[in-house]
């Protein structure tokens, strides 16, 4: 009786082993990699070996010194580290690369993340190498692939070219929730077609005081996507900022001819109008915006504001 | 005049949360016109306001930050991010390195650890080789 039980029970267990092998993502780009290339490795991206609990610093460096600024895991530790928590956070990631003046912009799925390395950029992920229940969090940066071997390259740790098993990554990087990021120079785009998540990468660069690296960015976008109009309000913003109000201005107003009830690019419009002393024309412009939204407390007081200002 | 454009639009579209809401006349930043949720601007004044508080500057700097760096980390990020991290502070998990985790490890952990490393469901150990 114990033989065939034994025998019963290893079968189990190697079915075990296969149905927890193949990861999904990596199994459907191997069987189908679509117009995707079979392999890429980036040569380009400088390595900083990690020191004790300095992953993100050295993983943000490496892409940051691959964009071109020159940066060290030392100079940037101190915007992106959390001594409390021995570690650094996602966001402290996405807020350093915007202050430096580079376009974060967040990859979603594996597909995404091999298309972006393909295209040039190395990307930034982040991992739970263990379980679950006991995290061992860590960043590192792609820097290639191979389908037909089923692997990933990667700058990770102290190794310079870690080569995993794409199955093992696609699980520790799902157990992140799969958060990759690229930081690129403002004037290159990623490959992923995510517009949204493009705009949020340029309006970030707003956010972090970065105005000449934000109108780059949306010029970028306006060349991939003409037709975005947040683009042209964003960029309006950013001349707004840069105190440059004619040509901000000019951007409201191009926002306005493509959407013409888009009533933020009104009430912004308001405001570069009333900094150039044309306080009847943003009278005008204010009055767009609170008739288009049936009177939101926000641009009746833009009304009031531009209203009161001096000739 | 401009006064009375205000009273009499009021009137004419009937507004009634002039008096609650104290909005800040100010331009309309991109990143709330991307989600189309000005409201979320809110959630960065709530968070501005907290990290002003003695206690939190203490915990900020208890941390090992810096609470002005902190406020600076904030201000890089959008409306919509500022939410998501007020929402979830404490989950957020950091990046940290292998050696203090392996050194704490027990033995039965690391056992596991190899036997799922194994199983291609992790990687903790550049030696294994996953079974495929």
């Amino acid at each position: 009786m114990a033989g065939p039980l034994r025998k019963g029970g290893l079968i189990v267990a190697l079915l075990l082993v296969v149905a927890a092998c193949s990861a999904p993502q990596t199994a459907r780009l191997v069987e189908a990699p679509g117009e995707l290339p079979l392999r890429a490795a980036l040569d380009s991206v400088p390595f900083f070996p990690q020191e004790a609990y300095y992953c993100g610093p050295a993983a943000l460096a490496m892409t940051l010194a691959w964009s071109g600024l020159n940066e060290t895991p030392d100079s940037i530790a101190p915007s992106v580290y959390t001594p409390g928590r021995e570690g650094s956070l996602t966001p402290d990631i996405v807020a350093a690369a915007r202050r430096k003046g580079r376009l974060a912009v967040e990859i979603r799925g594996l597909d995404n993340l091999l298309a972006e390395v393909a295209a040039g950029n190395p990307v930034l992920v982040f991992q739970n190498l263990a379980l679950p229940w006991w995290p061992q969090w860590h960043f590192a940066v792609v820097t290639g692939y191979d389908l037909e071997r089923r692997e990933i390259i990667l700058h990770s740790g102290t190794t310079e070219r870690l080569v995993t098993h794409l199955d093992a990554f696609e699980r520790t990087w799902g157990r992140s929730g799969q958060w990759a990021l690229v930081t690129l120079p403002p004037d290159r785009l990623p490959a992923s077609d995510d517009r949204r998540a493009v705009l949020f990468g340029a309006a970030g660069l707003e956010q972090a005081g970065q105005q000449q690296a934000a109108v780059t960015a949306y010029q970028a976008i306006l060349i991939r996507w003409p037709d975005e109009t947040v683009a042209w309000i964003g960029q309006g913003n950013a001349w707004f900022a840069l105190e440059h109000y004619a040509a901000a201005e000019e951007a409201f107003r191009t926002a306005i001819t493509r959407a013409p009830e888009t009533a933020a690019a009104w009430n912004n419009l308001a405001y570069a109008l009333s900094r150039q002393g044309r306080r009847r024309e943003a009278i005008e412009a204010a009055l767009q915006a609170v008739a288009l939204t049936g009177g939101h407390a926000v641009y009746l007081d833009t009304l009031t504001e531009v209203s009161e200002a001096s000739q | 005049m401009k006064r009375l454009i205000v009273i009499v639009l009021v009137a004419v579209f009937g507004f009634q949360s002039l008096a609650i809401v104290p909005a800040q006349a100010a331009m309309v930043a991109t990143g709330d016109v991307i989600t189309e949720d000005a409201s979320l601007a809110s959630d960065r004044d709530r968070l501005n306001t907290l990290m002003q508080r003695g206690e939190v500057r203490q915990e900020l700097q208890r941390q090992g930050i810096d609470p002005d760096e902190a406020a600076a980390r904030v201000a890089a990020l959008s409306d919509a991010e500022v939410a998501q991290v007020t929402a979830r502070l404490d989950e957020l998990p950091a990046g940290q390195s292998a050696i203090g985790v392996i050194v704490g490890a027990a033995v039965l952990v690391f056992i596991i650890l190899l036997v799922t490393d194994l199983l291609c469901l992790t990687h903790i150990f550049n030696f294994t080789r996953c079974a495929r």
